[in-house]
């Protein structure tokens, strides 16, 4: 499908381009790249709400700054596809996210403009310091270092770091707060509520006019008298606010609140701020979805909607003839919720994925027990080990490749501790079109080197469902270990699946199918793709073995001996890492018991 | 998975890439049959 851009955007090809025009066409600019944005996603998918957010702030921060040579970075990625259309990419962006097309997120191989690899959030800050603090050992100091970040990825921990560090750093990073009051679903916690104070705070918004005017008449005097309208300003936002401001106290100089959506003035605003030195904070208020009524009144659901129609607005979906499985995030949310009703010691915990990983089924239900933590992968972990010491029974739901932010939580607050802690660990695996930040690659082999850590994958949904009934129950924390339960994106394979809770065997395998001179060994998932090969097999005569094996650790030990007594031949098949995954853990066993087994092949 | 960044794609054509969709282990099957070393993806 042809999708033409706007007569203005139809000539842009890099930033260059953009330049070249006056600042009274951007207005036309942004509106004719939000068209296109909208056209693009609701034919091809992707990412959404997010990138109609900053169209503006995309188009001003081109227009001002001379990208590539200062350096923008954005945080998190999903909303850089008016960054991508501006730079080099629109007449490939149909490819947008498909496989061997382009990427969803800012990627270094694919263009000189995406300065930084993106795709978990918060580490803007902390990335375009470093490209500062490189330009100015270098003596570039007419470079310009830009981190976008939104005010979701401000709560995570490393951002603060980050901020901290630039305090102190004295180079030229320019940090753009782009406060929407959303992540994926709605942003929480105290920082949330400190920027609605600024924002909706009239009086010091009119002191802060009034600042911002005399301020722009002492850049043109000079250095102390930046500094002498720096000290009012900070007095006026102290004494107006009745708080000192939480960026000014780490160093930064901090702007606004400013309305992202006007270009003109964010234009003005950007010229301001690129002439004074420093470490310096924009804050922008921008709403999410802005300029699709839709998108802007349901920001959760336009987050990343498929395609739709962009008249209607109604979002296509496939229709089936029969029931269809469901999603692995939906059972594990309805079971959590059908276990919590029954057993008062569990809580569910999720840092920022409540409709991702499905416990908004029951935060609605159960609010005070389930709690949405924020982007904060480290503290979901370690605010879990608090409640296990506690005698709660914590169900702590991780995307796999987001649990990587929080290794040392685990070892350190959970596993030396002997702290029952069920980590439910959403998009283990491929996990599609999000691509290589978001694979859930390298759980089993992180998880598996731990003690006090037992790593499980359902097959299918009544596993999941079933050894989620098992570790809730008390005596599983006799074992006084945490457990990984990993369960892929999308849709499991049993539709009638809300069968009453039947107990696991905690270390078990089970065998599938009987069989000759083959084994072949699975776990999670990915065993029913071995169910279908031994269909194909069964037709040409051949007729291997399989067993799923549910647990990469404990393994099943005395399936083991069986499995190798009887066979010569194993094949092993998980959905991650090669290196100290699953087959592995099967390598390393059958060295510790060469004796009872036959050399595998 | 191999040693390696695998990029963005369906699930099935990231697995395929990778060498563990249904017919890439049916396939296994019968290489490790006929004695061919299988290559370790």
């Amino acid at each position: 499908m042809l999708i033409e851009p706007g007569e203005l955007l139809r000539d842009i090809h890099t930033p260059e381009d953009l330049r070249k025009l006056a600042p009274s066409q951007l207005y036309q600019v942004s509106t004719e790249l939000r068209q296109y944005i909208i056209d693009m996603v609701s034919v091809y998918g992707g990412h959404f709400g997010a990138s109609l957010g900053v169209v503006e702030l995309t188009t001003a921060l081109h227009y001002v700054f001379n990208t590539p040579d200062d350096q923008l970075v954005w945080d998190v990625g999903h909303q850089a596809y008016g960054h991508k259309i501006l730079t080099g990419r629109r007449e490939v962006f149909h490819t947008n996210r498909l496989y061997k097309g382009i990427s969803g997120f800012p990627k270094r191989k694919e263009s000189e403009y995406d300065t930084f690899g993106v795709g978990h959030s918060s580490t803007s800050i902390s990335a375009a310091l470093g490209m500062a603090i490189a330009s100015k050992l270098k003596g570039e100091t007419h470079r310009q270092h830009i981190a976008v970040i939104g005010d979701g990825a401000m709560t995570a921990g490393l951002a603060f770091e980050g901020m901290n560090h630039a305090g102190v750093a004295d180079t030229n990073l320019l940090i753009i707060l782009n406060d929407n009051c959303m992540s994926i679903d709605p942003n929480v916690g105290a920082l949330k509520d400190y920027l609605t104070d600024i924002t909706t705070s009239q009086l010091y918004n009119k002191f802060r006019d009034e600042v911002w005017r005399i301020l722009g008449k002492f850049n043109r005097l000079g250095v102390r008298f930046q500094q002498i309208a720096s000290k009012v300003e900070n007095a006026v936002k102290g004494t107006v606010l009745k708080q000192s401001n939480f960026f000014e106290s780490l160093g930064l100089r901090y702007f606004g609140p400013v309305d992202g959506h006007d270009i003109n003035h964010l234009v003005s605003v950007l010229e301001d701020l690129k002439h004074i030195p420093g470490p310096k904070i924009l804050h922008c208020v921008t709403v999410k979805g802005k300029g699709y009524e839709l998108a802007e009144k349901d920001q959760t659901k336009w987050h990343a909607p498929g395609t739709f129609d962009k008249i209607t607005g109604e979002i296509y979906k496939k229709i089936y003839d029969k029931p269809q499985p469901p999603k692995y995030q939906d059972v594990f949310g309805h079971t959590l919720l059908e276990l919590a009703q029954q057993n008062p010691k569990i809580m569910g915990i999720t840092p920022a994925m409540p409709s991702g990983s499905s416990l908004n089924i029951m935060m609605k239900a159960m609010p005070d027990r389930a709690l949405d933590v924020g982007i904060a992968e480290q503290h979901a972990v370690t605010v879990s080990a608090g409640l296990a010491t506690q005698g709660q029974t914590v169900f702590c739901n991780i995307y796999s490749s987001f649990m990587q932010r929080a290794y040392d939580q685990v070892v350190h607050d959970v596993c030396i501790q002997e702290l029952p802690v069920i980590f439910c660990l959403d998009r283990a695996g491929f996990a599609g079109a999000d691509g290589p930040t978001h694979h859930g690659a390298y759980d089993i082999a992180y998880m598996r080197c731990l003690p006090n850590m037992m790593v499980f994958s359902p097959m299918n949904e009544l596993e999941l469902r079933n050894l989620m009934f098992t570790v809730s129950l008390d005596e599983f924390k006799k074992y006084k270990s945490a457990i990984t339960i990993r369960y892929p994106r999308g849709e499991g394979v049993i539709p009638d699946w809300r069968k009453p809770f039947e107990k696991m065997p905690i270390g078990k395998g089970r065998i599938i199918q009987e069989g000759e001179e083959v084994a072949i060994l699975t776990i999670g998932p990915i065993g029913n793709y071995a169910v279908t090969a031994c269909q194909q097999l069964a037709k040409k005569g051949i007729n291997p073995a399989h067993y799923d094996m549910r647990f990469a650790k404990p393994l099943d030990s005395s399936l083991l001996h069986e499995i190798c007594q009887k066979f010569d031949k194993i094949i092993t098949v998980e959905d991650g890492c090669l290196q100290g995954g699953f087959g592995s853990a099967v390598l390393e066993w059958i060295a510790e018991n060469p004796k009872t087994t036959i050399p595998p092949k | 998975m191999a040693d390696q960044i695998y990029e963005h794609g369906t699930q099935m054509e990231l697995h395929r890439e990778s060498g563990f969709a249904p017919e890439d282990i049916a396939q296994a099957v019968e290489k490790i049959l006929e004695n061919v070393k299988v290559k370790v993806l």
